[in-house]
């Protein structure tokens, strides 16, 4: 519901905005995006780019979620990991991800592996800490019940702190997802075509720079749907979970 | 269990005067005293956490300690939070309570009260013979107090525990039995 809000006011100011500019090429009217889009989805050039920007993005964001896993599970087994990667966290979190995009291409060369480098770095950080905080308050909050009920270990982990984190979890998979996106769109808009990807933002470049205004504005909206609707997806998860912990 | 000559020490200094008590099966032994005076610190020495002087017979980890912060798990049902410390009949124990209707509800549907009970009767099944709570019902109101201690009373005699009660609260203490007031 939210999300469909969000989407009217968002078309709502762009109206606003497009007839007070007076100028359609500079931006145009809701209802000249609209006309734009039977074009844009019957060309297989912005089909693919839309699938590979998403298969990417799908891509770095399991390959987040793995690592950040080991870094859960070597947090709960070593005091001294969790300590090694809040300090790393603390150190790198403020560094901005663009500064590292000359590092990964002189290391890894101009290739898909640097985008996905940057979408790594841009949010493991500030996940992992997040996600390493919470597992310490829920070990905080849970262990003495855990403690006082007798559970063993296995019970413990399987019927306490999992499902005591999994809402705070699922609110950091957000995050990652929703981080993972800016830098991936971020990614293709200024790199995208150097770094042998053709997505989206690629897309959108393409046709700003053939002066196609109205198609990366209908791309541009594409962007800024796809960002609410999979906010909208991960609130819902969170909210069902969320709604038997209150 | 028994407590001779008793009293907690912190900071090289006694809490208060010591205090002897010997529990009996099915019996509630209810400490009272003002806020600070150390009542939760002789859980404590009991619990193995705190220097004291006198002696603790029959200090052998069986006992479960309960606290107001206690609570129900919020991700499972009242009757799975139960069933963590024994699998036996609910239904039953909770029928006996008039709470049976609320054994297959989320902990946030029941109401402060109705989750205080839950919390004491899963403490009390535990496996364990003494029961060690410190100011368990500090959270609810008088009355909801007073009908929770009658009920309490009763499951005490049933499942035949030695329960040490602490509390600051006289109009509690007054009905729950044997009192012992620290000094």
């Amino acid at each position: 519901m939210n999300a469909i809000k969000s989407c009217f006011i968002i078309l709502a100011v762009w109206q606003m905005l497009s007839i007070v500019i007076g100028n359609s090429y500079i931006l145009p009217g809701v209802d000249l995006l609209i006309l734009e889009y039977p074009k844009l989805f019957n060309d297989p050039r912005f089909i693919n780019a839309l699938q590979d920007s998403l298969f990417f993005l799908i891509k770095s964001w399991i390959l987040i979620l793995v690592i950040l896993f080991f870094i859960i599970v070597f947090s709960v087994l070593s005091q001294q990991f969790r300590y090694v990667f809040k300090s790393l966290c603390t150190a790198l979190q403020p560094t901005p991800t663009f500064a590292w995009l000359p590092v990964f291409m002189l290391i890894v060369g101009v290739n898909e592996m640097t985008m996905i480098l940057l979408i790594i770095f841009a949010t493991i950080w500030m996940v992992g800490l997040n996600m390493i905080a919470v597992l310490e308050e829920s070990i905080k909050q849970w262990s003495k019940h855990c403690i006082n009920l007798r559970l063993n270990v296995l019970d413990s982990i399987n019927k306490v702190y999992l499902p005591s984190l999994k809402p705070l979890f699922l609110a950091n998979f957000k995050t990652c997802w929703n981080l993972s996106w800016r830098i991936l769109i971020a990614v293709e808009v200024s790199f995208g075509t150097i770094g042998k990807h053709w997505g989206i933002g690629t897309y959108m470049t393409d046709a700003k720079d053939i002066m196609e205004t109205f198609t990366m504005y209908a791309v541009f909206m594409i962007v800024i749907v796809i960002g609410i609707l999979s906010n909208e997806v991960f609130n819902l998860m969170t909210k069902s979970k969320e709604n038997n912990l209150n | 269990m028994r407590l001779e000559e008793v009293a907690p020490i912190r900071n090289k200094r006694v809490l208060f005067r010591p205090i002897s008590v010997d529990f009996k099966f099915g019996e509630i032994v209810t400490l009272m005293g003002a806020s600070g005076i150390g009542k939760t610190s002789l859980l404590e020495c009991i619990t193995g956490n705190c220097l004291y002087e006198g002696k603790i017979y029959n200090n052998q980890n069986n006992f479960r300690v309960f606290q107001d912060t206690e609570q129900l798990f919020p991700w499972m049902s009242v009757r799975e939070n139960l069933k963590l410390v024994a699998d036996i009949n609910w239904d039953k124990i909770a029928t006996q309570l008039a709470l049976e209707k609320h054994l297959d509800k989320m902990p946030n549907e029941c109401s402060v009260g109705q989750r205080q009970r839950f919390t004491l009767i899963r403490a009390l099944y535990s496996d364990r013979p003494i029961l060690l709570c410190d100011e368990p019902i500090s959270g609810v109101d008088y009355s909801t107090g007073k009908e929770i201690i009658r009920e309490f009373k009763k499951l005490v005699k049933e499942t035949n525990k030695k329960v040490l009660w602490i509390t600051h609260n006289m109009k509690e203490a007054k009905h729950l039995g044997k009192v012992i007031t620290l000094k």
